[in-house]
């Protein structure tokens, strides 16, 4: 619903916790498949696999997030070092939407559309 | 600064744990794509592939149905008098007034004006006193 949103330009501005900008992308790695609530977890830890409330995220896929955050996190950073550009939440997100390059994400449909993310973090 | 080779293997072991494959069963998430058209039917089919309470509202959907498509499934058996399956998505004072008519033909007219009951595990009880009691 957000995806159709975004992509057919019918929001400008989207308020969210890092949280679900990290499952967007995430999400394009690798799958999340339904579950249970009541999954034990200590078995769960044994087999790799992450529990959000009924479905559960193979660890693999946090693995894929890191391989493929971290050299464009380090990309960033050394455009900073020679711009003297300041990275903000924002222009930070718009990045990833664009390295996503994947029809699934909404951060990759808020860069095309070239809509304005502010992203707010929890507080508690 | 931290680079990787910095962080303690233990650390780094715990967070980048290899996770088992998944059985092939298993039903990835997928939520409706708003591009296509869908039909009602088709919409809350969808439901059942969003997780959370999305999939269990689907489940819900599919028990019910399949509770009035199985008209041969019995409830309960008491004194011969058979309550399908798919009466129980009635209310409990709707399907109370259904058994208490269908009783008051089987018990004595005072015992069945008797029965009351205010929610579906009453009627499963007061059932059960009918049927262990005769």
């Amino acid at each position: 619903m957000i995806l159709y949103l975004v992509k057919h330009r019918h929001v400008s501005v989207l308020v969210t916790t890092a949280g679900g900008i990290e499952e967007d992308l995430i999400k394009c790695l690798g799958n999340t498949y339904l579950a249970d609530f009541n999954l034990d977890g200590a078995d769960l830890r044994r087999r790799g696999m992450n529990r959000i409330g009924n479905l559960v995220v193979p660890n693999d896929n946090y693995c894929a997030f890191e391989d493929w955050s971290t050299p464009i996190l380090d990309a960033m950073l050394s455009e900073q070092e020679e711009s003297g550009k300041v990275w903000t939440p924002s222009s930070f997100i718009h990045r990833l939407g664009k390295e996503i390059d994947n029809e699934e994400s909404v951060y990759y449909w808020a860069y095309k559309v070239n809509a304005t993310l502010l992203e707010v973090f929890e507080l508690i | 600064m931290v680079t990787p080779t910095q962080v303690p293997p233990e650390a780094s072991a715990a967070i980048l744990k290899p996770s088992e494959a998944v059985p092939e069963s298993s039903i990835p998430v997928r939520g409706p794509q708003f591009d296509k058209q869908y039909n009602l039917q088709d919409f809350l089919a969808s439901y059942q592939q969003i997780g959370f309470q999305a999939t269990s509202l689907s489940r819900a959907i599919e028990i019910v149905n399949h509770m009035v498509r199985h008209k041969d499934i019995y409830l309960f058996v008491i004194n011969g008098i058979k309550l399908p399956l798919h009466y129980s998505v009635l209310g409990a004072s709707q399907m109370m007034n259904l058994l208490r008519t269908v009783w008051t033909n089987t018990l004595t007219p005072k015992f069945a004006r008797t029965l009351n009951a205010r929610s579906f595990s009453d009627i499963l009880q007061i059932s059960f006193l009918l049927d262990y009691g005769k």
